[in-house]
């Protein structure tokens, strides 16, 4: 499954974010999606997902324009995404969102195990309950513990101990492995330079730098984009 | 920029056209609450075969004795069509909120009074005209309402069926502007203001005769008295207690619900536990309906404990089922049913004029029917239209209605007959006794 | 003896009907925030359609099931139409849900006009049980209402389609995301809430009078109920319906029934100070 966007142009109300941007992400790769705070990236994940209306460009999915599908009709036509901020229904339980997410009760112990004990035994406590880590990677683990063959990660580390961010990436390169296609959102250099297959670099709402893993001098240019 | 803008805006204004719908939706349920005025037909050019008003005084001085066109009337003398600017004749009624029920009849009777009026001459040889005002049973919109009548419509004389509380409201308006308010709707009596006159049935008219009649009709002595809890039932019962007592029974119980009571359970186990061989129920429109398909199966039906009532009208007796209701008596002023030539050529027309599935004439109808044909015939008699002249000549007037014979007392109320119907095993309501120009006990001299 | 226990049917019999009124609102009002204004009116058509069911020769009981889809259509068409667009402005759904109980009412006058209506008691009469003779209807509401108001809360508490509707509560985007259809669990829900007004209209039909201003009376027992129940548990209906009851029985036995209704309002005032409302729309 591939995923495409051609020109791709959204914003909040009347502020323009994203001016014409287009990439792709294709099944057992890892695209790495790097930029300053404020270039756009979260607003691309939206739009995306469709929380946000595209007001311009097109979005494809396996050659598909879905660009005015609804967000429901996108994940059952097999994308995924895991934001950064308000991952979790604050207000239900460990539980309930696992099973909001697809997963049937069986498979609960299997995702919450997904970055080892920490949260395991815990669905019936109040998600929003839990410390910033442990819901970015409950909201990590569901998304991976899916079968949606597109998954868009906004910046899954964030707030993750340095031993969960090891299993983390464990777990996407397992979900590469398994030919599934990923967007990983990352201001955290390092993973995504273990990880990711290429790069794009977003500035104020355009790409401005794109690569593929080992090129040579891909480490020094990424972190001068991302320097002040 | 311009595109991410617009289905925004456009939620926007759709949300701002549901809005403005249903606020135009409650400007239409608003707009009845304002006057209608019926069909103005000065010239009353179809008459119809019922009686005029039979004591019309006959000397209309203002008007020209001239031919007219109308068909005949039985009136002995051909009235001069009435000609010239119209007396107006504001009628405050509830067509809509709880008491909207009534409200039909009563607008309906609104074209009875101008053709009857103007066939028989207009008063003072001027055609009348009504103009109607709904109180939507609601004090507030009544004083809204009275203040209409008086200020944009510039009333003569207001004819009022409504609530006591809207009485209350609109009265001192009419006091101000020194416009005659007849106050026509059945009430707990105690009214005395200069410009008004009370036609409607009071609690002593309708008891005084009607109590001992119905505990020598029935047998039963030991009274439950159940009302809703408001001035008109409890002045009802404080009277009915005075007439049980002084005709040897006694009151086993007295309870008062709050309007729009929906469950009579354990009112209707308090009757059961009384004793009680005699219910006289006053409670209004739904909580009149709710008590009683509910007291039959409590075990305290008409059947076990007869009914004596002073409110339940038809369109409640029709909902509670002749399987509730039959056998049941109701004590008022009027009754389609009243058998009299005169009465029953007026129902006839009423039901050809209004249609067969009509909501029937009824009391609070008639008695601003009457209450028209009172100031007319005064308003004639005083030959002008000041409030204090015709005001005078109310005072002993008597008139023969289709209603009966009635005057006005001394006291500004309407000494009227009183009649008593018993429902009947189809439904229907039949006379079963009838007490002529039955006295009100009120006191008035303002 | 035989008092009481005539006392505590009686209670239950409010109970019964107090539960299954209040239920679409508490449901509407709890896991929505929406105060629908217009509930009572649901009710009141809910009646109506007991009143035409009955005026068409057919059994009451088929009028049940009937008011239910009649009420849903009509739920999910004003949701479509009209919450939808509004539903996170709560003082907004105010002014709307008053407006529409107002066009509804008109609505059913210009249908039916202002006369009061009737539907015969289906099984007249009463039954002896616990030594006590009690209306046989007032058992079968009992039973029915009960069933109603458990079933349909065990579907909100307890079913995927509850959560998915809590969850849109919680955050509207993240359903989205999630793949849950937030348009139609949304509509469902209203519908749900209208559609046991709409049984509890039919349900109550044979005890009362049927006329268009009928749901202004059910409307304060109804948000008593969902007050003192609790804003934002959906079992609070049972338990404000069954508080609310036992009041009304009790001072009504001792006292009267003026006094139940006062003693009603202020128990709605102590809840209210007691539990604080929340200015936002409640959620589950």
């Amino acid at each position: 499954m591939r995923f495409e966007a051609h020109g791709l142009r959204s914003g909040y109300g009347s502020v323009p974010v994203l001016h014409g941007v287009s990439f792709c992400v294709s099944e057992g790769e890892i695209v790495a999606l790097v930029g300053r705070n404020g270039a756009g990236k979260t607003t691309l994940v939206k739009t995306m997902i469709g929380l946000l209306r595209a007001t311009g460009g097109q979005l494809r999915l396996d050659g598909a324009d879905i660009t005015r599908v609804p967000p429901s009709r996108r994940v059952r036509a097999g994308m995924r995404a895991a934001f950064q901020e308000r991952s979790l229904f604050s207000q239900l339980s460990v539980g309930d969102n696992l099973r909001l997410s697809g997963h049937t009760v069986a498979e609960h112990g299997r995702v919450l195990a997904t970055f080892g004990e920490s949260l395991a035994g815990r669905e019936a406590q109040r998600a929003g309950t839990l410390s910033g880590g442990e819901q970015k990677m409950l909201a990590a683990a569901s998304a991976l513990a899916s079968t949606a063959p597109i998954l868009l990660m906004d910046e899954p580390t964030e707030g993750l101990q340095p031993s969960n961010v090891e299993l983390l990436g464990d777990a996407l390169a397992a979900a590469r492995q398994e030919g599934r296609g990923v967007l990983l959102v990352e201001q955290h250099l390092a993973l995504a330079l273990r990880l990711a297959d290429r790069f794009i670099v977003l500035e104020k709402g355009e790409i401005v730098d794109a690569g593929a893993a080992g090129e040579t001098g891909l480490a020094n240019r990424l972190s001068g984009r991302l320097a002040l | 920029m311009g595109s991410t803008l617009k289905p925004r805006t456009r939620s926007r204004f759709r949300t701002a056209a549901i809005m403005m719908a249903l606020l135009l939706g409650m400007a239409a349920a608003c707009a009845t609450s304002d006057d209608e005025p019926a069909v103005a037909e000065p010239a009353a050019t179809e008459a119809e075969a019922a009686p005029a008003p039979a004591d019309e005084p006959a000397d209309d001085s203002d008007a020209a004795p001239e031919p007219t066109e109308a068909p005949a009337t039985t009136a002995p003398d051909e009235p001069a069509e009435p000609s010239g600017e119209p007396v107006r004749i504001g009628i405050l009624f509830s067509n809509s909120g709880p008491a909207g029920i009534f409200g039909q009849p009563t607008a309906n009777i609104a074209e009875f009074i101008e053709e009857d009026i103007n066939a028989a001459g207009g008063i003072n040889g001027r055609p009348v005209e009504t103009f109607l005002a709904d109180d939507a049973t609601d004090p507030a919109v009544g004083r809204q309402a009275m203040e209409q009548l008086i200020e944009s419509d510039g009333v003569d004389v207001v004819l009022g069926t409504h609530s006591s509380a809207t009485r209350e409201a609109a009265k001192p308006l009419a006091e101000d502007a020194g416009v005659l308010y007849i106050y026509a709707a059945l009430y707990e009596g105690g009214e005395c203001s200069p410009v008004m006159f009370n036609t409607g049935e009071v609690p002593s008219q309708q008891l005084a005769p009607v109590i001992p009649w119905m505990m020598d009709e029935t047998g039963g002595s030991k009274w439950f008295l159940l009302g809703n809890d408001y001035v008109w039932p409890r002045r009802s019962f404080e009277l009915a207690r005075q007439y049980i007592e002084a005709a040897g029974g006694e009151v086993v119980g007295e309870e008062y619900v709050p309007l729009g009571t929906q469950d009579f359970s354990s009112v209707a186990q308090q009757i059961a536990g009384s004793g009680a061989d005699l219910i006289f129920p006053a409670l209004v429109g739904g909580d009149a309906i709710a008590f009683e398909t509910q007291a039959v199966d409590f075990g305290i039906g008409q059947d076990a404990i007869p009914r004596l009532a002073n409110i339940y009208e038809e369109n409640v007796l029709g909902v509670m089922g002749p399987a509730v209701t039959a056998g049941m008596r109701v004590t008022l002023g009027y009754f389609k049913e009243v058998d009299n030539p005169a009465n029953n050529a007026f129902v006839a027309r009423y039901f050809e004029q209004f249609g067969a599935d009509a909501p029937p004439h009824m009391t609070f109808s008639s008695h601003i029917y009457d209450a028209a044909l009172l100031y007319a015939a005064a308003a004639n008699a005083a030959g002008t239209t000041d409030t204090a002249a015709v005001a005078a000549a109310l005072e002993g007037l008597s008139l023969s209605t289709p209603t009966g014979d009635i005057s006005i007392t001394g006291s500004r109320h309407l000494a009227q007959p009183i009649y008593v119907a018993e429902i009947q095993s189809d439904g229907s309501q039949l006379i079963v006794q009838s007490f002529p120009a039955v006295e009100p006990d009120e006191t008035c001299s303002p | 003896m035989d008092a009481l226990t005539l006392e505590l049917l009686n209670g239950l019999s409010l109970f019964a009907t107090l539960a299954i009124v209040a239920l679409g609102l508490g449901i509407v009002f709890g896991l929505m925030g929406i105060i629908n204004l217009a509930h009572g009116e649901f009710v009141m058509i809910g009646a109506y359609v007991a009143y035409v069911t009955h005026a068409n020769g057919l059994s009451h009981w088929l009028s049940l099931p009937l008011a239910a889809v009649v009420l849903f259509v009509l739920g999910a068409c004003i949701e479509v139409g009209l919450i939808r667009r509004i539903h996170r402005r709560p003082e907004v759904t105010i002014l709307a849900t008053f407006g529409l109980s107002i066009c509804l009412r008109q609505a059913v006058e210009l249908i039916f006009t202002k006369d009061f209506r009737g539907v015969p008691n289906p099984v007249p009469g009463a039954t002896r049980a616990f030594g006590v003779l009690f209306p046989t209807y007032r058992y079968v509401l009992i039973g029915i209402a009960v069933v109603v108001v458990v079933v349909t809360l065990l579907a909100f508490t307890r079913s995927r389609f509850g959560l998915t509707v809590r969850a849109i509560v919680a955050d509207r985007d993240l359903a989205d995301a999630s793949g849950v259809r937030t348009g139609i669990a949304y509509f469902c829900a209203f519908g749900i809430g209208a559609a046991t007004a709409g049984i509890a209209g039919a349900l109550v039909a044979p005890l009362g009078a049927i006329e268009p201003q009928a749901g202004l009376a059910y409307l304060p027992g109804a948000f008593l109920v969902v007050i003192v129940g609790g804003f934002n548990r959906l079992w609070g209906v049972i338990a404000g319906a069954l508080v609310v009851a036992a009041v009304q029985t009790g001072v009504i036995h001792f006292y009267d029934a003026v006094w139940a209704q006062i003693a009603a309002l202020a128990l709605a005032v102590l809840m209210l100070q007691l539990r604080r409302v929340p200015v936002e729309g409640a959620t589950a």
